[in-house]
Parts: C-alpha cells; structure tokens; sequence
C-alpha cells in the first residue's frame, strides 16, 4: 500500500483532472489525511482478526505497532469494530464470561485478499463526501 | 474511575438496548487494561486511572456509539403496510356500509396498535421460555378450542364485543414464534421437535380450516428444513409432514373429490359449487383494464372475494396494483430475512414472511383459475379481524427483529473455525499478477 502523502497527491491530480474548478483547501487537506488514516487504522484491524482477538488484544497489537491515531484514544477501536461489524467484514461473539471478540468474516476476507475489493473500504465518493462534510 | 467513564459514555447513548451492548464491552476492556496495568507493578487506583486514560474521551466515544447504533426503522416496510392497511379500506368503500366502515376503522386501530407495541417489545426475551412457550401455547390453543364449543357460533367463530371475531387461527402467528425460538438452539433435539410438530398438527387439523392447516404445516416444515437438522433429520421430518398432509386431504376427501370435479368441469355443477368457478372466470374474462361497466353481486364481497371485487370494479389494472403492493411487502419481508444476521431473529422473519406470502400467494392463484382449491382471503385486503391481527402480529415482530438487528445475540457461544488461507487469485511474480499490481498501483 502506498503511504499517505503519495495517495494524496494522487487524488489531487485525479481531482484536477475531473474537477478542475473546485478548490482544494488546506482544511480538505487535512479533513482527507484523518479520513485516510482512519481507513489505514480499519485495515490493519482487519489483518489482525484473521484469529478471532479481543479487543484488549487488538489494542495491545496496534500499541506494539506503535499506532499513533489510539495513542490515549482505545476507544476509536471500538468505534471500528463495531463500523466494520455492521458492514458484514468481522463477526463478534461472546465467549462464556470473558471478553467479546473479532473475527474475519468471509467478506472481510475476501476484501483482504483482493487488494481490489478494498473500495468500499475506501471509496473516493464516501471519502469525498466525508471530506466535504466536515 | 471506571464506572464513571462508562456512565458518562452512556449519557450520550439515546438508545437502551444500545447503552446495554456497548457498557459490558467496554467495561471488559478496561477491566483487562487494568489487570495488565496492576501486573505491571501498579496500584489499584493508578493502574485504573492510566485504563481510562488509555481510553480517550468517554463523550467522543458515547456519542459515536449513539450515531453507529441508533435503532434502526425499517421505513420501507412500515410504507408499505400503511398503504396497505388505505387499501384494506376499498372493498369496505365499495360495499357502502358505514357499520362495516366503522368496524373497520377499529380493527384497522387495533392492528396499529398491535403493530406499535410490539415493535417496541424486545423479542429476544422469548428465546430463553421457549419449551415453557410452546407448551403453554398447546395448552391455550386447547382451552380456547373447548371454550369455544361452548359459546360460538355455528361457523366456529367466537365473536367478543360484538366485532371482534376470533377463532384458532389467531394462535398460528404465535406457533411461528415458539417454532422459531425452538429451531435456532445450535442442536434441536429430534424427537420434541417431531414431537411438538405432530401434537401442533393434530391440533391445527382438528380445529381449524383446511387452508390454516396446510399453510401452517408448509410453514413450519420449512423453517424445520432451514434449521440446523442434518439431511436425514430433514428427511424424517418431511416424511411426517407427508403424513399429515395425507390424512388431512383423506378427511377431507369428499370435499377435494367435488371441488377437483368442479374444477374440471364447472358447468356440470353450474347449479352447486361450480356456480362461484363459473362466476369468477366470468368477471376474470370480462373486466378488462379497467373493470367492468355494470359489477355483479358477489358473495362476502369485503371478506374472502375482495380481490375479485376489486378486479370487477377497477379490473387488471386495480389487481395489478393491488397485487404489487402486497407483493412488495413480501419481498421486503423476504430481503430482511436475508439480510438479519441473528439466527433467531431471521427464522422469526423468515416464519412471518413465508406465512404472509402464501397466503397472498393462494389468494392469487384462486383469482388464476384455482378458486376450486383456495380460499380467496387477500392478507390486508379482506375485510376480517383475525385476519388482519394475525398479519399485524407478524409484521411487528418483524420490524422488533429489524430495531435490534444490530445488536449480536449473546446466546450464541464462539465456535472456533479452523482458518484457511485464501488462495492468491495470481500469484504476485507471474506475469498476470506484475501486470495486475502495474495496473491497480499496487505496491
């Protein structure tokens, strides 16, 4: 995967290309890098939940990495997981008193293993409308 | 420390099943950040304090939560029903009786109500009585049938209040229930299900219609071969329900040797039971796009003959639009049952909708030339109490499955799977697989 600011420029050219007469600000800039990386952070969710994994254990994982965006902020984990649940790519289950866990549901897998599949994690047009959102 | 995270992440959560599904989660990870903390060599408190910490904001989460999970309404079904409870409506305008307007008005309330309460009941709670379910259900579905000997009418119908009739039927959508619960345990056990299936038939064969009894036997023999029975168990079961269905069409062979001699030949009964084949096939023929000129009297024009009525008034067209309208709340009904995850909650939407659907499906055939084999009764069309409760049930209990559909099942215990490696569409240094990586930027 490229890293961010290479994506960046791309999606300023591909932009100019097709949409010549919208201004890219600074603040588009910005609100795209915090969309970017949140995708960033769902993706290497999705790779540590081949196994299914608590979410103590994913955060232990994503610490070791030294993942900066849940630097004092586990709960985006949450946040996640439970995005990528209802969009069908983990599924979670309860172990008999213990911790709920994450694991890769087929369509998460295949989303994984086709480095194509991954635009409706990352689609250009949900992107773009988050960044025109904010 | 902790408590207080989660109550102030909870403030932010409008719904409660939500604030419920979320707390116990995150409780449980702070409470392990804390064990880890503590056998770090922290104390108590500090290993608490540096476990909220690690959380981050509690608001930002709580209200995050609130936007992922908020219930969800199924606004599309909910439409259709609305406008299919209007069009409940016609044959009673067509009629010009304002006592049946009336009537009419109340059941329509009732079903609404019905509708409302039960959208908001959690259906979940069912799951854990389920035995105690089923056998109270036989035990009411007794009581209600020998009460009924004593106070009903000659048609077997118990009228209360003068508008409201009811007979056994009203129990089939709550059978649906019982069955539901009963099949999604992980292993049904064979024999009480065989069990419970044969008991319930022969109390449905014996106290309620022909058509009743064979919806409720394709019913439940589906959700049976949808279950997590091996093919054999489904087997055995399909054999039982072949019985059943047997005895039902030897008892009421008599009945089945007329109508199939009508339906081969109606104008030798033109006089008896042809008359109503001979009638429809009439209006069927001379309506047109757009109804006919002068409507013929037909009998219970607002009950069981609705669609008819509605064919001779506003022809195809009017059946048409009719039909696609019910038709569109079964395939909404079929598209939730694929699409909910819990395995309970799918087998109750799937239960409702295959109940709905056929007795839509019966009522349209009888229209095609079948009116010999089926009854006529349209789902929300037909004037009818039971009726429309019965369909007012199912459909709450379909749009409580929907509220809650994101919301896991905790009943369900991990199975662990064994993990396959996903095979490599191409492998990365043939040449399919470099043009590929070219192409899509892949690095």
């Amino acid at each position: 995967m490229a890293n961010i600011e290479d994506r960046l420029k791309r999606l300023k050219k591909a932009k100019d290309d097709a949409l010549p007469e919208i201004q890219f600000t600074d603040q588009h800039k910005q609100n795209i890098r915090a969309v970017m990386q949140k995708e960033d952070l769902k993706h290497s969710i999705l790779t540590l939940v081949h196994e299914p994994k608590s979410s103590s254990e994913i955060a232990q994982l994503l610490h070791a990495k030294n993942e900066q965006l849940i630097r004092h902020n586990e709960g985006a984990i949450f946040n996640l997981l439970h995005e990528l649940e209802l969009a069908g790519f983990v599924e979670a289950s309860w172990q008999q008193h213990e911790q709920k866990t994450y694991v890769l549901t087929k369509k998460g897998l295949k989303i994984l293993a086709d480095e194509k599949e991954r635009a409706p994690l990352f689609s250009f047009n949900k992107l773009w409308q988050e960044v025109r959102g904010q | 420390m902790i408590r207080s995270f989660i109550q102030q992440m909870q403030q932010q959560i409008a719904s409660k099943e939500a604030r419920h599904y979320v707390s116990e989660e995150v409780e449980q990870h702070l409470l392990h950040s804390k064990a880890a903390y503590m056998q770090q060599g922290e104390e108590a408190d500090v290993a608490e304090m540096k476990a909220v910490r690690d959380m981050g904001s509690s608001i930002q989460l709580g209200k995050s939560m609130n936007r992922l999970h908020k219930p969800k309404v199924d606004w599309l079904l909910i439409g259709l029903v609305l406008m299919a409870l209007c069009i409940g409506f016609i044959p009673v305008m067509l009629a010009d009786d304002s006592a049946l307007l009336i009537d009419k008005l109340i059941h329509t309330f009732v079903a609404v109500a019905i509708i409302i309460l039960l959208y908001f009941a959690d259906y979940r709670v069912i799951w854990k009585g389920r035995w105690m379910l089923f056998v109270l259900l036989m035990a009411a579905f007794l009581i209600f049938s020998v009460m009924k000997d004593m106070t009903v009418d000659e048609y077997g119908v118990l009228t209360v209040f003068g508008t409201f009739m009811i007979s056994n039927e009203l129990f089939m959508p709550f059978f649906i229930i019982a069955w539901a619960a009963v099949l999604t345990i992980k292993l049904p056990p064979l024999k009480r299900v065989i069990g419970c299936f044969v008991i319930t038939t022969c109390l449905v064969l014996i106290e309620t219609s022909v058509m009743v009894c064979l919806t409720y036997i394709s019913v439940t023999l589906i959700m049976i071969i949808s279950s997590k029975f091996s093919r054999d168990q489904k087997m055995l079961v399909t054999g039982v329900a072949i019985v059943a269905v047997c005895t039902i069409l030897y008892k009421t062979s008599f009945i089945y040797s007329v109508r199939m001699s009508t339906f081969l030949n109606p104008e030798r009964y033109a006089e008896g039971s042809g008359y109503l084949t001979l009638l429809i096939e009439d209006i069927v023929r001379s309506a047109g796009w757009f109804g006919m000129q002068q409507p013929l009297t037909i009998p219970d024009d607002v009950g069981d003959f609705a669609l008819l009525n509605v064919l001779q008034h506003f022809g195809y067209s009017g059946v048409i639009g009719v039909t696609l309208l019910l038709g569109g709340v079964l395939l909404k009904l079929l598209w939730n049952a694929r699409t909910i995850k819990q395995p309970f909650g799918r087998m109750l939407v799937q239960g409702a909708a295959l109940y709905y659907g056929i007795n839509l499906l019966f009522s349209v055939l009888a229209l095609a030339g079948f009116s010999a084999f089926f009854n006529m009764y349209t789902p929300f069309l037909s004037f009818g109490f039971e009726s429309l409760v019965v369909n007012a049930i199912l459909i709450g209990i379909v749009l409580s499955v929907y509220r809650r559909k994101s919301f896991e099942e905790r009943m369900k215990p991990y199975e662990p799977k064994p993990y396959k490696q996903p095979e490599p569409l191409f492998d990365d240094h043939s040449r399919v697989g470099k043009f590929l990586q070219w192409f899509f930027y892949i690095e």
